[in-house]
């Protein structure tokens, strides 16, 4: 089976661009789109070689995993742009909602997984990550911005030795091609960034994606560089920040870092 | 309860007598951990408040300092940098880094000829990585931020003359 849109993304105008090996779809994105790309595009490999996650950090996908990103380009501040990363969250979590019921009507045996989102847009499945998005953004011709949204889902096989706990789509029963899911992606995507609407339905993202996050009111802790921020998970504030209620009773509306549930004790902080 | 901006953050401490150097090297921890950027203590008639300029870090290497770094520089100073025809205000609500990844050569540094349209940072928000664009050519005169710092709507960020 080969990689193919779904017929919602096809008809909202997207085209599709198939590699059977590539160093990171994103980077292939990027370059498309300072040599005059204008999107939307989707890019999709049957395998990644040099795959990147937040500050660089390696993204492992062998193949029978899904590596795929999209490219927009649009006309909107970088602020409003980041809130499309909630958009693609709740995208992949509708995708992968939607062929895992597709995998239990073959295979009746097989349990209900249900996901959830973490901060800003992992998906996690019983606590465990199953996917990774990145967003890489740059200005491009006419002050246009090209945003890019990078999306990896462990389909087959999970990576070991990171210092998460990482699962596969094929560890939970969910037996189904990267194929699959990734036609089921196009037509989600097309369905959130239409909800998303440049921005002007974030607010409507925004409470979907409550309603999935997970360790919403829950203590939570956050590492950035250096720092730490540690308390209640209250809430996402208006551009999507995190808002954490300390203890002395301050907000701090964080934008960046890695997420851990539990208490600052439990990744080793002080 | 929502801390407005400029309204300094008010926290009861308990009854029992500590030296106000203790309070004030409490205070200054809770600053750091909180990245708020002054709090105000009232307790028995002392009030104390801690403050920090997040404009210029005093964390910031030499190399990349811009200028001395008072605990608490006066504001007219901020607004004189945010009135300088040079200066790059942040696009966005976010958190600055240097360079691509941590440890990699930063994009730019004191001194550097930059091209209209060429890097300057990073900032993220919501794991979106956004690439700041000069622009304009010039020379960078003064970085404001820090690595890693979190900088709001609006705020310099470099200087480039």
């Amino acid at each position: 089976m080969a990689f193919s849109l779904g017929p919602r993304a096809a008809s909202a105008g997207y085209r599709l661009a198939v590699f059977d090996r590539i160093g990171s779809t994103n980077t292939e994105a990027l370059v498309r789109a300072r040599t005059g790309e204008t999107g939307p595009i989707w890019l999709v490999t049957a395998e990644q070689t040099a795959g990147r996650g937040r500050r660089q950090r390696s993204w492992i996908s062998p193949r029978g995993n899904l590596a795929s990103s999209v490219l927009e380009v649009i006309d909107t501040s970088p602020a409003v742009a980041a809130t499309l990363s909630f958009a693609a969250g709740l995208a992949l979590e509708a995708a992968l909602q939607a062929v895992s019921l597709e995998a239990r009507m073959r295979s009746p045996v097989s349990e209900k997984v249900t996901f959830h989102l973490k901060w800003p847009n992992d998906v996690l499945a019983g606590g465990r990550k199953l996917a990774g998005i990145l967003l890489e953004a740059e200005v491009v011709a006419r002050d246009r911005l090209a945003v890019v949204v990078g999306i990896g889902t462990n389909v087959v096989a999970a990576p070991e030795g990171m210092p998460y706990p990482a699962v596969a789509l094929r560890d939970l029963g969910i037996d189904i091609g990267a194929e699959d899911l990734f036609r089921a992606l196009t037509e989600a995507w097309a369905e959130f960034r239409a909800i998303w609407d440049m921005g002007r339905g974030f607010g409507e993202i925004r409470r979907l994606w409550l309603d999935r996050a997970a360790g919403v009111g829950q203590q939570v802790s956050v590492q950035s560089g250096q720092s730490m921020v540690s308390g209640l998970f209250d809430t996402i504030d208006k551009n999507g920040c995190l808002i954490v209620a300390t203890s002395d009773g301050t907000r701090v509306a964080v934008s960046a870092g890695d997420v851990y549930f539990g208490t600052a004790a439990s990744v080793g902080a002080t | 309860m929502s801390r407005q901006p400029g309204e300094p953050t008010k926290i009861k401490t308990g009854n029992e007598p500590r030296e106000e150097s203790d309070v004030i090297r409490e205070l200054a921890a809770l600053l750091d951990e909180t990245r708020l950027t002054e709090i105000e203590i009232e307790r028995d008639g002392l009030r104390v408040r801690v403050a920090r300029n997040v404009t210029v870090g005093a964390a910031v290497p030499a190399a990349y300092q811009a200028a001395p770094a008072p605990a608490a520089a006066p504001a007219a100073s901020v607004a004189d940098i945010s009135k300088h025809p040079g200066m790059v205000p942040s696009p966005m609500v976010g958190t600055v880094y240097w360079a691509s990844e941590p440890g990699a050569k930063p994009f730019i540094e004191v001194g550097s000829k930059v091209a209209a349209g060429q890097t300057l940072l990073i900032i993220e928000a919501m794991k979106t990585m956004n690439q700041i664009p000069s622009p304009r050519s010039g020379t960078v005169t003064q970085i404001l931020v820090e690595d890693g710092q979190p900088v709001e709507f609006g705020e310099p960020l470099v200087i480039i003359e």
